[in-house]
C-alpha cells in the first residue's frame, strides 16, 4: 500500500513530508526550554525518595548545596586564618548576600567549622545552600556563578548541581561536535558504500528528517509528562543510527532489484514487500525492547524508553514513507554520481561472491567455528564478573572542568566532606517537643552516633555533648525562654517533623557509606515515630542499586520475551528466536566485559582520554542493553529474513539458503555496522564519560555483533541446527501461517 | 535570636559617640557563640545625625536595621526577601518596662588599665558587670552580662557625632530589636540601659561579653550550662560623609508596619 501511494502520489507525499519537516522543525526549535531535570534516577517509594519528598512537602526544604572553593592566587593571601584572607573571602561573597535565591551560606569564618579549612591551611570553602533544586536551582546557580569574582583568590564552584551544569555544558559541546563529525564522515562513507553520490544522500535525508521529527514529538510529549534533558541526546544518537541502517537496507534492496532488471515501480514494490516489511518488523522489535524500560521504576528510564521509542518510530516511518517516494522519483538515477575511483568496484551477488564462499567455509567447519567464536565471546565477557555498578560523579568530567577540580581538591586537601551527609527525616506521632517524642529522638541519635564510621550527628538532640535527655526535654519545653532552643527548632524542625544530618568518615560513594545507610534503616522501630526515612546521597545510591538489582532481571526477561515472540511471528521458528536471544546475550556480555576492562578498570584510558571510573554507571548499562539488543536484533532480522527468503526459494536447502542469505545481507550488515559505528564512534569522542561509555559500548556491541556473531556464530549454528532451524509445533505454525507476517509470499514448509 | 542579642550590643556601641554632628562608619566582625559553635558575621555601623544603620550578614542573608531615634522607629530590612518591617520603639519600651523596670537594673563599669590601638585610636578596656531580674519559665532568676568593653575616648570622630547623645537623656529612650524585646524583654531592657550609660564615655573598638543566669531552679541551671558569648571587633572606622540613601528605606521593598 505504501509502495502504491509512493508511486501514485509522490509529489503529494514529498510536499506533506516537507511541510511536516518545516512545522516540526520550527516547533522543536526551543525544546531545551521545555526539558527538565525532574524525571531523575530516584526510585519512587524508596527511602531516599520519601525522605526527599518529606523534606520538600513537610519541611519546605529543597536546598541544593553548592561548594565555593577559595584557594590562593600568586598575589593573594595564603593563610586562611589571616584577616587578609578573611577579608578577601568576604569581598568575594559580598555580591551573594542580597541574592534571594540563596537560603543560607556558611563559611569557615562564620561557623568556625574546621572541616571547611584545608589541612595545610591555604584553602577554605563556603557552602551555599540554594533555596531551590532541580531546574530552578540551575538558573540560580548560573546567576550566582556570574556574580562571583576575586582578584586575590581563585574561586571554584563544585557540588552535585555544579557537576550537572558542567556536564550539560560539556555535553552540548560534545554533541554538536559528534553530530558534525558523524554527519561529515557518514556522507563520505555512504558514497563509498553505495558507490553513488545520489544514493548516499538518501540516508542523510532520512536521518535529518528522523531527528527533526523525533525532537518535535519529544517536545509534544512534554505537554503530557516531564521530559529529561538527556532525552534529545538519545533521540539524536539512536535516530540517526537507525535511520541510516534502515535506509541502507532499503536502498540496497531497491538497487538490487533494479540490477536484476526490474522497472523502478516493480523494484519498489518488491523492496517494500521484502526490505520494507523486514525493517518495519525490526523497528517494532527495537521499539518494543526499548519500551521495556518502562518496567523500571525510575522515571529517567521511562523517559529514555519513550525517547528511544520515538526515535525508532520516526526512523521507521520516515524510511517507509519518505524513502520509497524518493526512490520512485529517482528511479535509475539513484545510481548516478559515481566517483571515478569507485567505478570499477561492484558488489558480487552471485554464488561466487566472497560472502558466499566465506559462509560456505564457516558451515563446513561449523563445530570448530562455533566453539572458537564462543570461546572469544566468553573471554571478552570474563571481566563482567568484576563489574561494579554506581552512579556517575564528577569523574565523568574532563580534568579541566571546574566542578571536577573542586571535587578533587575536596578529596585531597580536606579531612571530611560536609556536603553529602546522610539525612534522617522523622515525623513524630505527637508534638515533637513532648518528653516521649524527644526521648525517642534521643535514642535514635545515640544509636546512630554509636555506629562505626559516624563522625557526628547534628539535630535537635545533638546541640551539646554534655546534655542528657532531661536537659533537652527541659530546653524544648521552653523555646520562648531559651533562644538556643528556638534557634535549633527553627533549623531542624517544622511541626511534627525533624531532620538529622549524619556525617561520616567513608567516601560517600563507597560500599561502607551505603552500609551505614542500611544499618541506620535497620535500627529498631520506635512507636513514637509515625514515619522515618533515610535520605541523602549514600541512601539514594543504595536505593538506586537495590532497584536495579530487583527490576533489571524483569526488564531483561521482558525484552527477551518480546523479541522471542516477535521473531517467531516473523520467522515461524521456535529455535531460531531462542538462538538469537542467546547469541545476543553472549554478544552483550562481551560488550559489557570490554566496558568493564576499559571504563571501569581504565585500560586504554590514556588513549581515549578519560579517568578510570572504578565503576560503571547502571544507567549506561541499561541504556546500552536496550539499544544494543535492539540493534543486534536489527541485524539478525536483516540476515534471517534473507536466509528465510532463500530457504523459500531453494525449498529448504539449508547450506545454500544460508550462504545466499549471507551473500546478500552480509555486505549490508557490515556496511550498516560500519556506518552506525561511525555515528557511535563520534559520540565516543566526547569528553563526558557518560556519553563516551554509551558511544563506546554501542560501538563495541555493533562491531562484535557484525563480526563474531553475524559472520561466524550465526551461520555455524544455522548449519548445525539444520532442519530444526525452521521447526515449530504445529499449533504455533498454524498461528504463524495465519498471521503471515514474514517477508515471503510463500513458505517452503507449506509444501512439506 | 542570637543575632537579636548581638543587635542590641551593636546598637549600644553605635550610640556611644555622641559629641558632634557628622558621620561615622565602623566596620568589623561580630560573633555570637553558643554550644561552642560561633556564628560570625561581617558588621558595618553607619551613623548620621539622629539615624543609625547596622548592616550584617546572617548565614549568607543580608539584613539592615535602620534606627531613626527622632521618630522612635526601627526598620528591620531583609534584603534577600526585599521585606521591611517597621516597629515603634516607644511601644517596645513600654512592653519591656512592664516585666523589667529600668530601676531594677544594676551595672558597674571599671577601667582595667589595659589598652590597645585601632589605627589612631587608643582603646581602653572596661570591665562591665550588669544584671537585671527576670523570669525563666516559672523561676525567678537574674540575667547577667559580664565582660570587657574597649572604648576610645578623646578622638576627633567622637565630637563629630554628638547630636545623637541628646536622645539617650530622654526618659522614654529605648533602643532594641523587636524580636528580642518581645521574647526576652529583660535582656532587651538591660542592653538599652547599657547604651544609655555608656554613650558619653567614648567610641567602641570591641567587646567580649558573656551572658548567664543566676538562680537555683532547673531552668537557671540549664541556662548556666549554655552561656552565650557575644564578641565584636571593629577593624576600621571612617569619618567620611555617608550617602543619604543609606538612611532611607530602599525602594521596591514590601513594607509591613
Amino acid at each position: 500500500m505504501l509502495a502504491r501511494l509512493a508511486c501514485r502520489q509522490p509529489w503529494l507525499l514529498i510536499g506533506l513530508v516537507g511541510l511536516w519537516v518545516v512545522v516540526s522543525g520550527l516547533y522543536g526549535l526551543d525544546i531545551q526550554h521545555r526539558l527538565t531535570l525532574n524525571p531523575g534516577w530516584d526510585a519512587p517509594g524508596s527511602g531516599s525518595e520519601l525522605a526527599a519528598e518529606h523534606m520538600r512537602a513537610d519541611m519546605e526544604r529543597n536546598e541544593t548545596p553548592i561548594v565555593l572553593m577559595f584557594s590562593p592566587r600568586p598575589n593573594g593571601p595564603r593563610d586562611v586564618d589571616s584577616p587578609d584572607y578573611r577579608q578577601a573571602v568576604d569581598n568575594a561573597l559580598a555580591p551573594l548576600y542580597g541574592n534571594p535565591k540563596i537560603g543560607s551560606l556558611y563559611t569557615y569564618y562564620t561557623t568556625g567549622n574546621a572541616a571547611l579549612r584545608s589541612n595545610d591551611g591555604s584553602m577554605t570553602y563556603a557552602i551555599i545552600n540554594l533555596k531551590k533544586g532541580q531546574d530552578e536551582g540551575v538558573a540560580a546557580f548560573q546567576t550566582l556563578r556570574s556574580s562571583l569574582a576575586s582578584d586575590r583568590l581563585s574561586l571554584g564552584l563544585g557540588g552535585e548541581l555544579a557537576v550537572y551544569v558542567d556536564v550539560r555544558e560539556q555535553l552540548d559541546h560534545d554533541l554538536r561536535l559528534a553530530e558534525t563529525v558523524s554527519f561529515s564522515l557518514l556522507a563520505v562513507l555512504l558514497v563509498w558504500v553505495f558507490r553513488s553520490g545520489v544514493a548516499a544522500v538518501l540516508p542523510l535525508i532520512v536521518g535529518a528528517v528522523t531527528i527533526v521529527s523525533s525532537i518535535a514529538c519529544l517536545k509534544l510529549a512534554t505537554l503530557f509528562t516531564d521530559i529529561n534533558v538527556y532525552a534529545p541526546n538519545v533521540v539524536s544518537m539512536l535516530g540517526l543510527g537507525l535511520a541510516v541502517d534502515y535506509s541502507l537496507f532499503m536502498v540496497s534492496r531497491f538497487r538490487e532489484e533494479l540490477a536484476n532488471g526490474q522497472e523502478p515501480e516493480a523494484a519498489l514494490y518488491t523492496t517494500m514487500l521484502t526490505a520494507g516489511r523486514t525493517l518495519m518488523f525490526s523497528g517494532v522489535t527495537v521499539a518494543a525492547s526499548l519500551l521495556c524500560l518502562f518496567l523500571l521504576p525510575q522515571r529517567f528510564f521511562h523517559n529514555m524508553g519513550l525517547a528511544g521509542g520515538i526515535s525508532v518510530a520516526s526512523a521507521m516511518l520516515t524510511t517507509v514513507l519518505l524513502l520509497p517516494t524518493l526512490l520512485f522519483l529517482l528511479g535509475h538515477r539513484v545510481n548516478r554520481l559515481v566517483p571515478p575511483f569507485l567505478v570499477l568496484h561492484s558488489h558480487d551477488m552471485s554464488e561466487n561472491g566472497n560472502w558466499y564462499r566465506f559462509s560456505h567455509f564457516v558451515m563446513r567447519h561449523a563445530r570448530k567455528v562455533l566453539l572458537g567464536s564462543l570461546a572469544i565471546l566468553l573471554v571478552m565477557g570474563l571481566p563482567v564478573k568484576d563489574m561494579k555498578v554506581g552512579p556517575a560523579d564528577s569523574r565523568s568530567l574532563p580534568l579541566t572542568a571546574e566542578s571536577r577540580q573542586v571535587q578533587q581538591t575536596l578529596e585531597a586537601h580536606f579531612t571530611t566532606s560536609e556536603i553529602t551527609p546522610i539525612m534522617v527525616v522523622v515525623r513524630s506521632r505527637d508534638a515533637l517537643t513532648t518528653p516521649e517524642s524527644l526521648a525517642a529522638l534521643h535514642r535514635l541519635s545515640t544509636e546512630i552516633s554509636a555506629l562505626p564510621g559516624i563522625t557526628r550527628v547534628t539535630g535537635l538532640m545533638d546541640l551539646d555533648p554534655s546534655f542528657g535527655l532531661a536537659d533537652y526535654q527541659l530546653l524544648y519545653q521552653y523555646p520562648d525562654q531559651f533562644p538556643q532552643a528556638a534557634s535549633a527548632l527553627a533549623e531542624f524542625s517544622r511541626d511534627r517533623n525533624t531532620l538529622m544530618y549524619v556525617h561520616f568518615k567513608p567516601d560517600p560513594t563507597s560500599p561502607e557509606a551505603r552500609e551505614l545507610v542500611a544499618r541506620i534503616r535497620a535500627l529498631p522501630e520506635q512507636p513514637e515515630f509515625q514515619e522515618i526515612h533515610v535520605g541523602g546521597f549514600p541512601a539514594f545510591h543504595l536505593d538506586y542499586l537495590d532497584t536495579l538489582s530487583t527490576h533489571v532481571p524483569i526488564v531483561l526477561l521482558a525484552i527477551v520475551g518480546v523479541i522471542f515472540v516477535l521473531l517467531f511471528l516473523m520467522l515461524g521458528s521456535l529455535l531460531v528466536p531462542l538462538k538469537v536471544v542467546l547469541t545476543n546475550l553472549l554478544s552483550l556480555s562481551a560488550t559489557f566485559g570490554a566496558l568493564v576492562w576499559i571504563i571501569q578498570e581504565g585500560h586504554l584510558s590514556g588513549l581515549l582520554g578519560f579517568t578510570p571510573q572504578g565503576a560503571l554507571d547502571g544507567t549506561i548499562l541499561v541504556l546500552i542493553f536496550a539499544s544494543a539488543f535492539g540493534l543486534s536484533i536489527d541485524y539478525e532480522v536483516f540476515l534471517l529474513s534473507r536466509v528465510k527468503e532463500m530457504c523459500d526459494l531453494t525449498k529448504g536447502d539449508s547450506l545454500k539458503s544460508v550462504s545466499m542469505g549471507m551473500q546478500r545481507s552480509g555486505p549490508i550488515i557490515t556496511n550498516a555496522a560500519l556506518l552506525i559505528g561511525v555515528v557511535l564512534g563520534a559520540f565516543a569522542m566526547g569528553e563526558v564519560v557518560f556519553i563516551k561509555a554509551i558511544g563506546l559500548g554501542l560501538l563495541l556491541s555493533v562491531l562484535v555483533d557484525a563480526t563474531l556473531v553475524r559472520m561466524l556464530l550465526v551461520p555455524a549454528t544455522l548449519r548445525l541446527l539444520g532442519w530444526l532451524n525452521w521447526w515449530a509445533p504445529k499449533p504455533l505454525m498454524r498461528v504463524y501461517q495465519r498471521l503471515n507476517l514474514g517477508e515471503g509470499e510463500t513458505d517452503f514448509r507449506e509444501k512439506h | 535570636m542570637k543575632h537579636g542579642l548581638l543587635s542590641l550590643i551593636l546598637a549600644a556601641v553605635s550610640l556611644w559617640p555622641m559629641a558632634g554632628r557628622a558621620d561615622l562608619t565602623l566596620s568589623g566582625y561580630s560573633a555570637v557563640g553558643a554550644f561552642g559553635m560561633p556564628m560570625s558575621s561581617q558588621e558595618r555601623i553607619y551613623i548620621h545625625d539622629n539615624t543609625v544603620r547596622r548592616d550584617f550578614v546572617d548565614r549568607g542573608r543580608y539584613f539592615s536595621q535602620l534606627f531613626d531615634l527622632a521618630k522612635h522607629q526601627v526598620a528591620v530590612i531583609d534584603h534577600a526577601s526585599r521585606l521591611i518591617q517597621i516597629h515603634d520603639l516607644r511601644n517596645l519600651q513600654a512592653t519591656t518596662e512592664v516585666s523589667a523596670p529600668a530601676n531594677s537594673m544594676k551595672m558597674t563599669m571599671e577601667k582595667t588599665g589595659q589598652t590597645r590601638p585601632m589605627r589612631n585610636w587608643n582603646c581602653e578596656a572596661y570591665n562591665l558587670n550588669a544584671s537585671i531580674p527576670t523570669r525563666l519559665g516559672n523561676e525567678e532568676t537574674v540575667f547577667h552580662l559580664k565582660g570587657h568593653i574597649w572604648l576610645a575616648s578623646d578622638t576627633p570622630e567622637q565630637t563629630a557625632v554628638s547630636s545623637l547623645i541628646k536622645f539617650t537623656r530622654q526618659a522614654d529612650f529605648f533602643m532594641g530589636i523587636p524580636a528580642v524585646a518581645k521574647v526576652t524583654p529583660a535582656q532587651s531592657r538591660l542592653f538599652s540601659e547599657i547604651i544609655r550609660k555608656l554613650a558619653p564615655k567614648g567610641l567602641p573598638c570591641s567587646c567580649e561579653l558573656e551572658t548567664s543566669y543566676e538562680g537555683n531552679g532547673p531552668m537557671a541551671n540549664l541556662a548556666r550550662r549554655m552561656p552565650t558569648r557575644l564578641n565584636i571587633a571593629f577593624q576600621d572606622f571612617s569619618g567620611a560623609p555617608i550617602k543619604d540613601d543609606m538612611f532611607t528605606l530602599p525602594a521596591g521593598y514590601m513594607v509591613r508596619q
